[in-house]
């Protein structure tokens, strides 16, 4: 076991954190499938508009490697394949028919299984995409052995589900999917938790090498915790990763064969009524699980995903693959009079130039302002303080922002994820999109390097 | 406040892409985010922000410089009355205001023609690059002043601006490109552009009367030590609090002190810059005054403490404000370290082997400017080098 202290960060203190209750469950009138959840795979699809589906039918296959699967969450009907230009599939609409038609596979014992066998299984069941590989937070793919395989039960980004509570009752599932994990790797599975104490189903987790870490976001993420654990090396060194939800739910389909169709989210902000826990159907539209739950439908950011790494959904749109969490906060209308002359004793700021310096932080409802206008990088060293990794991240950004791959690559660019730059972007008075340069520079490195 | 709101909006058209005026949007955009907190909302992760932008970041430097800038103007009307009235600094009257107001003639037409002739410069390039008209001017702008002699003729502030501003930093792409801190680009094109107006090390204090600094009175006579050259002049709590001759701004270092603070608590400007810079300093009049002792020099500058370095000349303004500019400066933390210590060090060995520069810290901070990228390059390869390391 290795302990990580980490100090750079910050935990954002926003208003709207759930209660940690699971108050409903809700069931899915239609789920959204969104192909472009899943970067750098090319989907074919493998039905048509109003052909029936159950839940664990294949809906479409990645041309690039034909074996992994995506599947149905629910039993109905297609209703709409929606699509954008050069026919790219934006979006695909299954209605759901009250049945409960199952796709099912035998049931097995992860010790009679070769590896070969599991990864076909896997990929099979519609689960394989929930596993993803760094660099670049793509699909794993299933050819491939990694060298480690990490998993996350520290939860430090906003509204974040506590994973202790979620996987309550789960343990034997969660189990089942470490062991499985153990024989994809030639490695160890990570399980990294909070340095404070864990709850049993992860601290006596077994066939995983245990690895604690204490400290502000984002040290609950993935690849701030691969980074100091075992840093990836060049493109080619390749670990994966996944949810520990989606950990569960290996485990789960290995002992009953057939897909797991729910998980458990949370909704948080100040314009949710009683931020929770809600256990939902996968794919769920945000319609169905935000009903009766927004203060008002009007000037309303709704984010899949949290508010410093998810992304902007409407009403009519599904939850993100990936996504645990659904944030809604108020959209930014006002403008205030000469702002930037006032004391500022509400402002939430980590700089220390308003007054609210002075005071405790406390939770703070926050809307979509910029809170200012974009201006040229000038370094007063606050990307630095709250990037909690060995990374110049300037320098970094620069080489990024001069298509200077080799550089890039000098600098690390393969174990960094726009997600553990967000505070960077947060933080930044010139309101330099970190994030997305970040995610720009990737996809150079992973198409030219 | 609603119908003004209302009045720049429905300005904003004008401004907009096929408006007739697009080509000044950028001057819209600096009196309407002047007078408002912009409108722009994020559109990708992360959605929420900290308060804080350029602006804020700006006005914060400017805070800091106020107390300087009161004491600086006050220094210029009392310095013009001790040499006007001949009344020794034991007796004058060392009230505030009428030495404010006495000295705000002085300072005043100066702020105005920098900010004229700095601000024509700024619209002129935005509106020529179409980008925004950034908030860096304020400091630059406000920064001149307070390094120029207060005597400086109008039009050699004029040139000066200009210099600083389209030399200094436009060529290089505007704020945040530049590599040399335009206000000392400014400052050091009067000192080597007319030199017989600067003399160098003279500061006027008011027309046709030229005030010796106490840096050039420290320096001025060999076999002396400097502190005795200095006494029945100025004492060091003299120099401490400001009231001798000097650039408007930089003679008090109490109030430079006041504006470090607000600086360091803030977070605005690097509290490693300016300890670093310290520690050189005081290293270097240490190492130079054994140095002295051994050769035998006759130098006195060579044997002035770290305490009256501190105090003199444009010392303390320079570490505070100058030498802790974000852009020209290091950008990394060790980086920071080196650069700190590297204007120490250069400031008194220009002061103290340079007999024609008894002002040293101009000079320092442009050259730790120029050396700035190398320490963070050997700051990049050491991270590269880890890199390399561990993945061996």
């Amino acid at each position: 076991m290795a302990h990580f202290n980490l100090k750079k960060g910050h935990n954002l203190k926003i208003l709207g954190e759930p209660d940690k209750m699971l108050s409903s469950t809700i069931s899915a009138e239609n789920v959204y499938l969104y192909p472009m959840d899943f970067s750098g795979i090319k989907p074919k699809l493998l039905i048509k508009q109003d052909d029936l589906v159950s839940v664990g039918s294949p809906i479409f296959f990645d041309k690039l490697n034909p074996e992994v699967k995506f599947v149905s969450p629910i039993s109905g009907i297609v209703s709409e394949i929606q699509f954008g230009e050069r026919r790219v599939i934006e979006q695909i609409v299954i209605k759901g028919d009250g049945k409960l038609n199952i796709l099912k596979d035998d049931s097995s014992k992860v010790n009679e299984l070769s590896v070969d066998d599991l990864k076909s299984k896997l990929a099979e069941s519609g689960l394989w995409p929930s596993i993803r590989q760094r660099p670049f937070s793509k699909i794993a793919n299933p050819s491939q052995t990694p060298r480690d395989i990490f998993i996350s039960v520290l939860s430090t980004a906003p509204f974040a589900v506590d994973y202790a509570f979620v996987l309550d009752g789960r343990e034997k599932d969660f189990q089942t999917g470490l062991d499985v994990l153990a024989k994809l790797t030639s490695g160890s599975v990570h399980l990294n938790m909070s340095g404070a104490e864990s709850a049993p189903i992860f601290a006596e987790a077994k066939n995983v090498q245990i690895n604690t870490f204490s400290g502000p976001h984002p040290a609950g993420n993935i690849g701030v915790q691969i980074h100091h654990i075992a840093p990836i090396a060049s493109k080619e060194d390749v670990v994966w990763y996944l949810n520990a939800q989606d950990v569960a739910d290996i485990g789960e389909y290995i002992g009953t064969g057939s897909y797991p169709t729910e998980k458990i989210i949370t909704i948080g902000g100040s314009s949710i009524v009683g931020p929770t826990y809600l256990k939902i159907t996968k794919g769920t539209s945000l319609q169905d699980i935000l009903r009766d739950k927004l203060i008002s439908k009007d000037d309303l950011r709704i984010i899949s995903g949290d508010v410093l790494s998810g992304e902007t959904r409407s009403l009519g749109q599904g939850i993100r693959f990936y996504d645990e969490t659904i944030s809604a906060i108020p959209e930014s209308t006002d403008r205030e009079f000469l702002g930037w002359a006032l004391p500022g004793l509400s402002k939430y700021s980590l700089s220390r130039t308003f007054l609210s310096a002075l005071l405790p932080k406390k939770s703070t409802e926050f809307n979509t302002s910029m809170n200012g206008s974009h201006r040229a990088i000038i370094s007063f060293g606050r990307w630095e303080s709250v990037l909690p990794m060995d990374i110049l991240p300037e320098f970094l950004v620069k080489s990024i922002l001069a298509r200077d791959i080799e550089e890039m690559e000098k600098l690390g660019i393969y174990e960094c994820a726009e997600e553990d730059f967000a505070l960077c972007a947060f933080v930044c008075q010139s309101k330099t999109d970190v994030s997305g340069i970040i995610r720009a520079g990737l996809q150079l490195a992973e198409q030219e390097g | 406040m609603g119908f003004l709101r209302k009045f720049l909006d429905s300005l904003e058209p004008h401004f907009m892409n096929d408006g007739k005026l697009k080509n000044f949007y950028p001057m819209y955009e600096m009196i309407d985010t002047f007078l408002y907190t912009p409108a722009d909302n994020t559109i990708s992760g992360p959605h929420v922000r900290d308060a804080i932008d350029l602006k804020r970041s700006m006005v914060i430097v400017v805070l800091a410089l106020l107390p300087a800038f009161f004491f600086g103007t006050y220094n210029v009307g009392l310095q013009e009355a001790l040499h006007l009235t001949g009344v020794t600094f034991q007796n004058i009257n060392l009230d505030f205001l009428p030495h404010f107001l006495t000295g705000l003639k002085t300072v005043f037409p100066i702020y105005a023609v920098v900010f004229t002739v700095g601000g024509i410069w700024e619209v002129l390039f935005a509106v020529s690059r179409g980008h925004e008209i950034n908030e860096g001017f304020l400091v630059t702008g406000f920064l001149i002043p307070l390094v120029l002699p207060p005597a400086i003729p109008l039009w050699m502030v004029a040139v000066a601006t200009t210099f600083g501003v389209v030399i200094g930093k436009e060529i290089f792409g505007g704020t945040g490109f530049n590599i040399f801190n335009p206000a000392l680009v400014a400052r050091a094109f009067l000192f080597f552009a007319y030199p017989a107006s600067m003399s160098g090390d003279k500061v006027w204090t008011v027309d046709a009367i030229s005030g010796a600094t106490p840096l050039l009175r420290a320096s001025s006579q060999e076999g002396m030590s400097a502190t005795e050259l200095l006494s029945g002049h100025f004492t060091w709590e003299q120099m401490f609090y400001g009231f001798i001759p000097g650039s408007i701004g930089e003679t008090s270092t109490v109030a430079i002190l006041i504006g470090a603070a607000i600086l360091i608590i803030t977070g605005i400007a690097s509290w490693r810059v300016m300890l670093a810079t310290t520690i050189g300093m005081a290293l270097t009049a240490f190492m130079l005054d054994s140095f002295g002792a051994a050769i035998g020099s006759t130098n006195p500058m060579l044997y002035l403490p770290p305490t009256y370095h501190f105090v003199m000349g444009g010392f303390a303004f320079g570490m505070v404000f100058m030498a802790t500019d974000p852009v020209s400066c290091s950008q990394t933390n060790r980086g920071r370290w080196l650069y700190g210590l590297l204007i120490g060090f250069m400031c008194v060995i220009i002061r103290a082997v340079n007999p024609a520069y008894p002002e040293g810290m101009m000079l320092a901070i442009l050259f730790a400017n120029a050396f700035s990228p190398l320490f963070d390059y050997f700051v990049l390869q050491g991270n590269i080098k880890r890199r390399v390391a561990r993945n061996a």
